[in-house]
């Protein structure tokens, strides 16, 4: 049964339309302009950290002083701890979350299948205002006197509790993280409502472009699983401001100690699904992407929507391969590492149908098409090495060094991040009417993908040289004395990686005016949303669609239209043999 | 019989390191650090085998497949028996290839080596870790050979161990995580408050090394720094003795926070 | 429309359900680990909970699910004054329930259970704490339906809410049997 919206008028005011507006639409650019400037914020504590650990005692560059008055523009080691805390909540929580799923969820699911709206419009405003509430209470934590949080984005206790902790800064990180978990939670019922009811009449779930079955799923585990974040920040919150003692152990606690590992447990039972929930829109779009720019049908569409549920059921069983340090049972080790293993099935399977897709195809290498095969490169690299980390022997080296961030950085930040700009490109021609600069678009490209790769391969060889991480200075050991030109070099390739989303900004402000304006369908691909004007109307679709074929129908030699695709709309054209 | 620190100072890598220098882990002074080396290696092997393959497919369909060199794509959706059957062997090689492969040897190093404890008949040298903001402190038992005395050998930031003999290690914190990181033995362990976690290592060659805390503790994290001093079996005995005659007037026994040990057990 | 609408609400509530369950099972999860890893529990040196104002809340969440239920049934078949009737015995049940759960905790307080005595009264505080702060929720949504019920034209076209919020009543009473159970009586 297919649920419908009505038509309905456009909304008049400035409050109406842009504030607090129901259209998903606008409050998927209000998700987009909110990431990327936690992206900026984010990124720019990056540089911080970078610069430090390369020059150590140097005045950061141009705002050193401003940020830095009272240590002449050096970054002081508790500022440190809070720069590299609050680079990792940032860019997860702030950044990635709210543009790949609150930005691109909200905008591509009405439209991909056929909808007019979201199922519930008022919960999908209201789970924005709560992201905005959560985002100022981080923002407000950096002007505390004590400054914000500094346990690590793991906030681990008892370092985050009033021992390791005084202060408000990790109180506020803790209310902020609940507040965003609330809006998650929200924007998850309505995306899981919404695909399942409003599908277009004649959408099967195999007739969904792969966008929605990432999105779909990452929904799912965002249902399931914030909720357990949600408990345990509440119980932290709880030992901060009340005096529990659920995670205080040892010398401080003196009667009836709490358990710091049972917080691993219920943060990692979120962390490692939460890492699928970032990937998981990304690996969707790209899987829709090489499908579009190479002209044929997505290889193996059915095995690879299964492979990336499969991939998320999964997820939800690995977990303890984060704490394999913390002394486990031996069983409990052990049943970790094996079921950790298993994921590389289902990801070998879909990473395979992307290679089947752009085989024998006839590829165009506009910018959403580059970004997408970017995000093949750095997912395979950056997956195979998750192998090292899931294996015991080798993660109790390698945990806690950098290899283990230039891990999660290759498959959470560099294939969401490029992801994340292929969808940009590929959806701005929707969003605002107009074509973003090709030229700029590949500029940024190439720098962006030569910056992180020098970035994150480096980590993984200074981890592998056994840099461990958090550090605020690497000189004072001996052992990484040979680390420190590679180190340098790390940081020039941030630097580098810094400057090169130049081009991207200023390609996406001046594009938004003075673009050259787009067609209804400049990329000539058959999903519902290109059968819409760009942008579309604040409705969507005057007409609800009924679906005929898949969103995939690209090459067909019984074509004869002049058409290397059909619209979901059209009959599937079959041969005179059929 | 004065043991000689000076003589310990071996600096064997070279100070002034060009990039590539970084591709190298610490040196290696443990029995077991070679299976994990080993096992890094054996999947980097395989990794670059599979990831070549990816990178062939890659920039070879990208370059084979351009739209300029290939108008007519071949349109299929990828669903015939041909092409499941190659794409899940595709998945089974690499599960096989590599996890499976990794995961047993693991498995094995594991159950054998790691977490094969010495027992008491192999005369472990015991040491007792206690991890707090933000420096290191090593328990060794005194010539009562208990720990938790009057006698006991309390050192700040120095651990002396012997060579060619099993030492093991236990470890807590006074307060927040740590982790007990020796680079050279490529073994780290987490240092819980409230929990006692344990770790094994036999050294092979004498010098001085770091001791790193690899678990964020707090702004001075970074600063938890302690120095691995090996000794030949003579120096270490040596060593062993001045400090036992040394904690004699020097142990604070008075002080209850002197105990902080514990009676080692049969755990 | 309206009946169309009903699944999907249907949908979105059972998803939501199921992320407040995972909230609560990551509670009692705590409660297990916790528990088993002590020698013996409460733990030394700490007197068990009195359980008098517990059994008192069990008894209004159980008579108020009731209420709340014949209310619904009342409301489906269009019967305005019963539903208002039953609406406000839900409601007064409710809020006898908040003022047992204040109770309960100014009597853990006399007894030496604070919230700063340690892992047991750490657990009773918290877990009674966030489910009375998800009852407060519901109390909320329950004021605003005996605000309905005295509008003519909100009789029978509110089905939706009606029956959701009493489901989650349903939902939560659920929640303190359970938490009745493993923390009080087990």
């Amino acid at each position: 049964m297919t649920y419908v919206h009505a038509k309905h008028d456009a909304p008049t005011t400035f409050w109406s339309k842009y504030i607090v507006s129901y259209d998903h639409k606008v409050i998927a650019k209000q998700f987009l302009w909110y990431g990327i400037f936690f992206l900026g914020v984010g990124g720019l504590m990056a540089l911080l950290i970078r610069w430090t650990l390369a020059f150590p005692g140097q005045p950061f560059p141009v705002i050193g002083h401003m940020l830095f008055p009272h240590t002449d523009g050096v970054v002081p080691p508790d500022t440190y701890a809070m720069l590299f805390s609050l680079h990792g909540t940032i860019m997860i929580f702030y950044a990635i979350t709210p543009i790949l799923i609150g930005a691109f969820g909200n905008y591509c699911i009405p439209l991909m299948i056929g909808a007019r709206d979201m199922a519930f419009p008022l919960l999908n405003m209201l789970s924005f205002h709560f992201a905005a509430l959560s985002g100022l209470i981080l923002l407000a934590s950096l002007f505390l006197p004590l400054g914000g949080a500094a346990a690590g984005w793991t906030s681990y206790p008892t370092l985050s509790t009033l021992i390791g902790s005084p202060g408000l800064g990790q109180t506020f990180w803790c209310l902020a993280i609940f507040v965003l978990g609330i809006s998650s939670t929200m924007g998850a019922i309505n995306y899981i409502t919404t695909i399942i009811s409003f599908r277009a009449p004649g959408m099967g779930y195999f007739d969904m472009p792969l966008t929605i079955w990432g999105l779909w799923l990452t929904a799912i585990l965002n249902a399931i699983f914030i909720p357990v974040l949600g408990a345990g920040v509440l119980l932290l919150l709880f030992d901060r401001l009340f005096g529990t003692t659920f995670f205080l152990a040892g010398a401080a606690a003196t009667s009836g100690t709490g358990d710091p590992i049972l917080f691993q447990h219920v943060f990692w039972i979120f962390g490692h699904p939460e890492v699928y929930i970032l990937i998981l829109p990304a690996w969707g779009i790209v899987s829709d992407l090489l499908s579009f720019f190479a002209r044929k049908p997505a290889f193996g569409y059915k095995a690879t929507a299964l492979s990336m549920t499969a991939v998320t059921v999964l997820s939800t069983l690995v977990y303890g391969h984060h704490m394999f340090t913390t002394q486990m049972s031996p069983l409990l080790t052990q049943t970790f590492m094996t079921l950790t293993m298993t994921i590389s099935i289902p990801s070998a399977v879909f990473f395979a149908n992307w290679l089947g897709t752009i085989w024998r195809g006839s590829i165009r290498f506009d910018s959403p098409m580059l970004f997408a095969l970017g995000v093949v490169f750095v997912f395979g690299l950056g997956g195979l090495t998750g192998l090292y980390l899931g294996t015991v022997t080798t993660d109790l080296y390698l945990h806690d060094t950098y290899f283990v961030v230039g891990h999660f950085h290759y498959t959470m930040a560099a294939s969401v991040l490029l992801g994340g700009f292929a969808a940009t490109y590929f959806w701005f021609p929707k969003m605002f009417g107009r074509m973003m600069n090709e030229t700029w678009a590949k500029v940024h490209f190439w720098l962006t993908m030569i910056g992180l790769n020098g970035v994150f391969f480096g980590m993984m060889v200074v981890g592998w040289g056994g840099m461990h991480r958090r550090l605020y200075n690497p000189f004072v050991y001996e052992f990484m004395e040979k680390l420190i030109p590679m180190n340098t070099f790390i940081t020039w390739s941030a630097i580098l990686m810094g400057i090169g989303q130049l081009p991207f900004v200023y390609n996406f402000i001046h594009s938004m005016f003075y673009g050259e304006k787009a067609s209804e369908n400049p990329w000539q691909v058959g999903t519902l949303e290109w059968t819409l004007p760009s942008p579309p109307i604040h409705y969507n679709f005057e007409e609800i669609p009924v679906v005929k074929c898949g969103p995939h129908e690209f090459g067909n030699p019984n074509l004869n239209n002049g058409r290397d695709f059909q619209y979901q709309t059209e009959e599937l054209v079959k041969g005179p043999q059929a | 019989m004065m043991f000689d620190l000076s003589r310990l100072m071996m600096n064997p890598w070279k100070m002034n390191a060009g990039l590539l220098d970084a591709f190298y882990p610490p040196k290696d002074i443990s029995t077991n650090g070679h299976l994990i080396d080993f096992l890094f290696y054996y999947t980097t092997a395989m990794n670059i085998f599979f990831f070549t393959l990816v990178c062939l497919g890659l920039f070879g369909f990208s370059y084979l497949y351009h739209h300029k060199r290939h108008p007519k794509p071949y349109y299929t959706h990828g669903n015939k028996k041909k092409q499941i059957l190659i794409t899940t062997l595709i998945g089974l090689a690499v599960f096989f290839g590599i996890d499976a492969t990794i995961t047993s040897i693991s498995n094995q190093d594991l159950v054998n080596t790691f977490w094969k404890f010495p027992t008491e008949e192999e005369k472990p040298v015991k040491v007792e870790v206690l991890a707090q903001q933000w420096m290191w402190t090593f328990r060794h038992p005194g010539e009562d050979g208990e720990f938790n005395t009057a006698d006991d050998i309390l050192v700040n930031h120095d651990l002396h161990l012997p060579v060619n003999r099993k030492i093991e290690f236990r470890i807590t914190s006074k307060d927040v995580i740590h982790s007990f990181y020796l680079p050279n033995t490529r073994l780290k362990v987490d240092a819980i408050p409230g929990r006692v976690t344990r770790m094994w290592v036999e050294l092979t060659e004498p010098g001085v090394y770091d001791i790193a805390c690899a678990e964020m503790c707090g702004t001075h994290h970074y600063l938890m720094k302690g120095r691995l001093i090996v000794h030949s079996e003579e120096d270490y005995l040596a060593w062993k003795a001045e400090a036992s005659r040394i904690a004699k007037y020097e142990n604070d026994t008075d002080n209850p926070e002197f105990y902080w040990g514990w009676k080692w057990g049969n755990n | 429309m309206k009946a169309q609408t009903q699944k999907s609400h249907q949908i979105a509530l059972s998803v939501a359900l199921i992320s407040w369950g995972m909230l609560f099972a990551t509670l009692f999860l705590g409660y297990a680990v916790y528990r088993f890893q002590m020698p013996q529990w409460p733990t030394a040196g700490v007197r068990t909970a009195p359980l008098q104002w517990p059994i008192i809340s069990t008894i209004l969440v159980v008579l108020s699910s009731v209420s709340c239920h014949l209310a619904l049934v009342h409301y489906r078949t269009l019967r305005s004054a019963p539903f208002r009737v039953y609406t406000w015995i839900s409601w007064c049940l409710g809020l006898a329930f908040f003022v047992s759960q204040f109770l309960f905790w100014e009597n853990l307080s006399q007894v030496g259970l604070y919230t700063q005595s340690g892992i047991y009264a750490s657990l009773l505080h918290g877990m009674t704490w966030i489910h009375a702060a998800h009852m407060a929720l519901a109390m909320i949504g329950l004021t605003t339906i005996l605000f309905l019920a005295y509008r003519e034209s909100s009789m029978g076209s509110r089905q939706t809410l009606v029956s959701h919020l009493t489901t989650f009543w349903h939902f939560l009473g659920i929640i303190w049997i359970l938490m009745f159970i493993v923390l009080f009586i087990l």
